[in-house]
């Protein structure tokens, strides 16, 4: 939108120079919006064209503009409603559940307790871990036969297959999920409760207040950008998280998420009867799933913005 | 642990090698076969295949002598999770820095008449853009049973793929002193095995393990299972054609029979076994974890390396209660290997192959990788020897023929992924016939 001058008149150049020296801005960040444009902007509108072709990824293989029959394929297969519904599930418990608690880990890690430091590394640990290392940590953890967990629940006469059971594996793979990103929403809560003013605390405690009220009145509003920021991070990373599953559970048992049909079409990977299958890449049809996950987290996200950014300016 | 084959590069000049595979490049159509003399510019082959150690075994083995043959060509073998195999083959096709490749066995590059509204197969469509080089011509051809070459490779009127072997999939693999330990003998029917695991269970003694984790590998005792009731070639593709052509094939009572006793397998097996990790298996078997594992003859090496001690033996799952038809076994030929048209090493490659399919190299691959020979008279394994394997007793299990529907939510054949305990945990096995019917029907 053009600036306005201190005299109403409209200035067109938004960095206030005028003249020759006005392109100077524009030089700057030229190079950096140039690269956006190759390696971002352009493949993403490429994604919607091939969206609509039958190309496979193998060069030299024709390409043919199918135009929607790529969309029509997933909305006709009746699992890929279990998928996005699967994918909608898995973001929101993500989101509620890491935020929720990591506020709750953050309130008690911003207080006066002992080794807190530790504490606070230890909370965090799991964030710098990576995708693979967790995976085989909670492999190793939930193995079925010679793990710690199953070999406690087998005092109890309980047994479970945990990433192999179709009733369990789904919740176990978004609890891990959890676990890895617990740290991340901790050290954003964290950084913003230690910008709350302790003068307004004290104010509110000098008024009477009680501490859940002083958390609720004052602590909460401020943190305000903490939980955009958070949330915001928390549903389109859990959205567009392929990894946990892939290396937890190959999308078998009922956890294949949006994100991981995408690398299974736009891949190859091999499924199903591993004597015999052998499938390649269908990147057209990936690319389509990519655009309705697409639209899923745009979506996903404006209505969150919209909302959370409507809160703050009310505080 | 990982059983990728690394090997050191070795040093060599880069445009030397460019060089190289260009005139290799050039002069193929002249060569026309594999005889020609190597160059001695270094060049470094690449193969890539699946994790396998019996098989790396092998093939470290026999590239080490054919490096020995041939000083400058250096193999290099990738070996992927059989999980990734397609997602690398396809990147590395893409990127035209592979040579050999693993490939299926291409007797699924056309579909039977009755099959429509599939999408093309992938692997006609590779062959059709020239992908694969055709080995029509090749001396080293000769060397194989031509059922085995005609099987695996010959797509219309070239040859793009030779065989590694076969290898069977309806046996199971038996803990010859935990038998004996209970008094128990190999099961020759139906109603003895169902004994044998009442009388191990009894013991505290876990009859089966099963690696599930992987997705498919449960799928083999209702392979084995489906040998049986379906007990000839041609009523497995009886059967194909009605699962196609009819609507009701998967609720006639054979095939509500393969779900039951499939069933009943997983009752005797480990519990938990749905999250055991598929490379796993082997090892726990060996270690006595349980006292059988459905499993195919490719596992014989990698058990016997995990206990050398263990006394085991390999009998057929026995389905029926008439053991001459429970005698039988079924199976698939392994890997297939298929040059790239893209490869700037074809010579070599061909080099390779010829080398690979000399009866005396491939007796020795054959030694560790555990698979039954695909050329005449090659001395099998003294494991494969006493199976006694014979084209009397060896045919094509229904896996292999079965298509499946690119729309249906299950893969073609038996939906054992839904039985207790397994993912929807069905008991009654009408049910989840009825309900893999109705989704076949409403996918076609």
């Amino acid at each position: 939108m053009p600036a306005k001058t201190g005299n109403g008149s409209v200035r067109r150049n938004p960095f206030g120079a005028r003249g020759r020296g006005g392109f100077t801005p524009y030089v700057g960040f030229a190079p950096g919006m140039g690269l956006f444009v190759l390696f971002l902007f352009l493949p993403a509108v490429a994604i919607f064209y091939f969206a609509m072709t039958d190309a496979t990824g193998i060069s030299g293989l024709p390409i043919h503009f199918i135009g929607l029959a790529n969309f029509r394929e997933f909305f006709h297969n009746s699992s890929n409603y279990q998928v996005i519904e699967r994918t909608l599930v898995y973001a929101g418990v993500v989101t509620v559940v890491q935020n929720s608690v990591g506020l709750g880990i953050a309130v008690v890690l911003n207080g006066r307790i002992r080794y807190r430091t530790f504490i606070r590394t230890v909370v965090f640990a799991p964030v710098v871990l990576g995708v693979t290392v967790t995976g085989l940590v909670w492999e190793l953890v939930l193995d079925p036969t010679a793990g710690p967990v199953a070999s406690f629940l087998r005092v109890f006469g309980i047994h479970s297959a945990f990433f192999g059971s179709e009733a369990i594996a789904f919740w176990l793979v978004i609890a891990v999920q959890i676990w890895m990103g617990m740290g991340f929403s901790v050290a954003i809560f964290i950084a913003g409760l230690q910008t709350v003013p302790p003068d307004l605390l004290e104010a509110a405690a000098t008024d009477g207040a009680s501490a859940g009220q002083r958390f609720r009145r004052v602590t909460w509003p401020l943190l305000a950008p903490c939980v955009t920021t958070n949330v915001l991070i928390a549903v389109i990373g859990s959205v567009t998280s392929y990894q946990l599953v892939y290396v937890l559970t190959d999308g078998l048992n009922n956890t294949s998420v949006l994100s991981f049909a995408v690398f299974l079409a736009g891949f190859g990977q091999a499924t199903g009867t591993g004597t015999v299958t052998q499938t390649f890449a269908e990147q057209g049809y990936a690319a389509s799933v990519s655009v309705v996950q697409f639209v899923l987290t745009a979506v996903l996200a404006f209505v969150v913005l919209g909302y959370l950014r409507r809160r703050e300016p009310t505080l | 642990m990982t059983y990728l084959k690394r090997r050191a590069k070795r040093s060599h000049k880069v445009l030397p090698a460019l060089a190289l595979s260009a005139l290799s490049v050039g002069s193929l159509s002249a060569i026309g076969t594999a005889s020609a003399a190597a160059s001695s510019a270094p060049i470094t082959l690449t193969i890539l295949t699946h994790i396998n150690p019996p098989t790396q075994q092998a093939l470290a083995t026999l590239d080490a002598a054919f490096e020995a043959k041939y000083p400058n060509i250096h193999v290099q073998v990738s070996a992927v999770a059989t999980g990734s195999l397609s997602t690398v083959r396809t990147t590395r096709m893409a990127a035209g820095n592979l040579d050999i490749t693993e490939v299926s066995p291409f007797y699924g590059a056309s579909y039977p008449s009755y099959i429509k509204g599939q999408p093309p197969n992938v692997w006609a469509e590779l062959i059709a853009a020239n992908k694969f080089l055709n080995l029509k011509g090749q001396a080293f051809l000769k060397d194989w049973n031509p059922s085995a070459i005609q099987t695996v490779g010959a797509v219309g009127k070239g040859i793009y793929a030779i065989p590694s072997g076969t290898d069977i999939f309806t046996g199971v693999f038996y803990n010859k002193t935990l038998f004996a330990k209970y008094g128990l003998s190999v099961p020759t029917t139906w109603d003895q095995l169902m004994h044998v695991c009442s009388v191990l269970q009894s013991h505290g003694v876990p009859p089966f393990i099963i690696g599930q984790k992987d997705g498919w590998p449960a799928a083999l005792p209702m392979y084995a299972i489906e040998q049986d009731l379906y007990p000839t070639l041609a009523s497995r593709w009886a059967l194909e054609k009605a699962i196609w052509t009819t609507k009701n094939a998967y609720e006639t009572p054979t095939a509500v029979a393969v779900l039951n006793e499939t069933k009943a397998i997983y009752s005797y097996t480990i519990q938990g076994f749905g999250g055991i990790p598929y490379a796993d298996a082997p090892g726990e078997f060996a270690a006595g974890k349980a006292a059988m594992t459905p499993d195919g003859t490719w596992s014989e090496p990698t058990i016997a390396q995990a206990n050398p001690k263990l006394k085991f033996g390999y009998f057929p799952l026995p389905a029926t209660n008439s053991p001459s038809v429970n005698a039988q076994w079924g199976g698939k030929y392994d890997i297939s290997w298929s040059i790239l048209n893209s490869s700037k090493h074809k010579t070599a490659a061909l080099e390779w192959m010829a080398f690979y399919s000399d009866p005396a190299n491939y007796a020795k691959f054959i030694s560790t990788s555990g698979f039954i020979p695909s050329e005449p008279n090659i001395n099998s394994t003294p494991f494969n020897n006493s199976l006694g394997v014979t084209n009397k007793n060896f045919s094509t299990n229904f896996s292999i023929i079965a298509v499946s529907e690119a729309n249906a939510p299950q893969q073609a054949g038996f939906d054992y992924l839904d039985i207790a305990p397994l993912g929807k945990a069905y008991t009654n096995m009408n049910q989840l016939a009825a309900v893999e019917q109705s989704a076949w029907n409403s996918a076609g």
